[in-house]
């Protein structure tokens, strides 16, 4: 070799390392790993990042067989498809995936894969990256979250203020009418008469404000404290508080916990849900047989950390049609009931939403009705 | 000259505001006997009664229907009543009283063919002896 071709392959080698050291610095830093698929060889080549990223160790030889299983199980239908159109129809990708280290550790990664063709055109294997993008995903899940939260507290705000003006509006025009009625009449006797109106109006008033505040301090409450509470032993200690109309009314309570027996929960809440849920199922029992009330706990189908109960009664059920949209509202009531106060499944939504839970009912008419709670 | 109704009706779940409307039409005697129902259910019982034993004197010439109501509520009623009201020969008035501010209740009363107007609550004595003048 001459002098100057060595001093030039000293450059380029040079060069090269530099360039090296560059692309290195750069994977690492941004947790980015190149990969390769052969088709013609049927392996697979991964750089040291790929085998850091997936928690291999740096001698660790990857195969193709092993494809599936560097991806979380949810992902697998759409990682299978995202290959094979990539591979047959050269479709290149780039999408966010979870994928499943060494460890069984679940991540979010960025996978971005393009085809490699052969002279002839033809595909003869994928190149691409995986990028470790955990952290950004987990901090949008957590926004997500946080304007979930955000949003149910707002819609409940708004519901909050449409309740108080409503139901604010109903007293004060009564007022306003009585007033108008003591103007127009002649005789103090008769304005007198009047004046008993006012105190019935301001006793609703009070009792009204009593309720709304009810419902403020169950949105402060959600911050308290919560503790693990048994359903088992929630049950007892409110069938314990209302023996007496559960004597009266010939009651049954069928209660099987076996699923989740317990929850942590505010114990406050959770004794309120019963005892609201129980007393109803009683006070609208089906005249022609004596009441019998099934609880139960299992968990969500969907979500296993999630517990789901249930409270069925065989009562005179409710016309869902009618009335389901109204079934949790405020001051709404359904059935000719002296003792009928609509507030009792008002509270219980606002407390079951306040910590994040969802309620709703089926019911059949004369055949009795199912409260389920996802906690 | 001045003609006074007979008989007006009022669809509302609200003793104290009845009690008060009652004695406003007592004071300016707006109009002779006045029928109560307590919710929308017991109003359309009378009225689908009504139908079968036809009466002309027990058809009122005014409804003062509430919206916010226990068990049938005003919208129910109104749903009911609407197919009915052409069998009692256009004598019944009905006016939508609510305490009701939300402009999607008002609009949609006011859209329906048998609300003759919607008045908001709380009512002044003036504006209804005007509803009981106009129909008498």
């Amino acid at each position: 070799m001459t002098d100057t071709n060595l001093k030039r392959h000293n450059i380029s080698n040079n060069k090269l390392e530099e360039d090296n050291f560059y692309y290195r610095e750069s994977a690492l830093m941004t947790s980015t790993g190149s990969w390769y698929i052969d088709f013609e060889n049927k392996k697979s080549y991964w750089d040291d990042i790929t085998r850091k990223i997936l928690e291999y160790p740096v001698d660790f030889v990857p195969s193709l067989k092993m494809a599936m299983s560097l991806y979380a199980e949810e992902h697998h239908a759409y990682i299978a498809n995202t290959f094979f159109e990539c591979a047959l129809s050269g479709v290149p990708f780039d999408s966010e995936v979870l994928m499943l280290t060494a460890n069984n550790r679940k991540f979010w990664a960025r996978a971005i894969g393009k085809p490699v063709y052969n002279d002839d055109k033809k595909i003869i294997g994928v190149r691409g990256i995986f990028q470790d993008i955990d952290d950004i995903i987990q901090k949008e899940i957590n926004l997500e979250k946080a304007s979930e939260i955000v949003a149910s507290q707002n819609s409940r705000l708004f519901n909050f203020a449409h309740i108080v003006s409503h139901n604010l509006r109903s007293h004060s025009s009564n007022l306003t009418l009585i007033v108008q009625l003591i103007n127009e009449l002649d005789t103090v006797e008769e304005k007198l008469e009047l004046l008993d109106n006012i105190t019935h109006v301001s006793e609703s008033l009070n009792t009204t404000i009593e309720h709304l505040n009810e419902v403020v301090s169950i949105q402060t409450n959600s911050n308290q404290l919560k503790v693990e509470v048994n359903f088992a032993n929630t049950l007892e200690q409110v069938t314990t508080s209302i023996n007496q109309i559960i004597e009266n009314n010939n009651v049954t309570i069928n209660s099987d916990f076996s699923k989740a027996e317990i929850i942590e929960y505010i114990p406050a809440y959770l004794d309120s849900i019963f005892l609201n849920l129980l007393t109803n199922a009683i006070k609208y029992k089906h005249k022609d047989r004596d009441p019998v009330i099934n609880i139960s706990t299992s968990r969500d189908f969907t979500n296993y950390d999630r517990v789901v109960l249930k409270i069925s009664d065989n009562g005179l059920g409710i016309d869902m049609d009618k009335f389901g949209d109204k079934l949790f509202g405020m001051y709404k009531t359904f059935h000719y009931n002296a003792d009928a106060r609509g507030i009792g499944l008002f509270i219980t939504k606002n407390q079951v939403e306040s910590l994040n839970g969802e309620i709703s009912a089926t019911s059949d008419i004369n055949l009795g009705t199912t409260f389920t709670i996802k906690f | 000259m001045s003609k006074k109704i007979k008989l007006a009706c009022i669809i509302d779940d609200d003793n104290i505001y009845v009690k008060l409307v009652r004695k406003i039409i007592e004071t300016r005697k707006l109009c002779d006997h006045l029928l109560i129902f307590k919710d929308g259910k017991e109003g359309i019982d009378y009225f689908e009664t009504l139908l079968q034993n036809f009466d002309k004197d027990n058809i009122p010439e005014v409804i003062l229907l509430d919206l916010n109501m226990p068990v049938m509520d005003g919208w129910e009623f109104l749903e009911r009543f609407t197919k009915i009201k052409n069998k009692f020969n256009n004598q019944i008035t009905l006016y939508v009283v609510s305490s009701s501010i939300n402009s999607t209740d008002i609009d949609k009363a006011k859209s329906l063919s048998s609300v003759e107007n919607y008045l908001i609550k709380p009512v002044r004595i003036n504006e209804l002896e005007a509803v009981f003048k106009k129909i008498a």
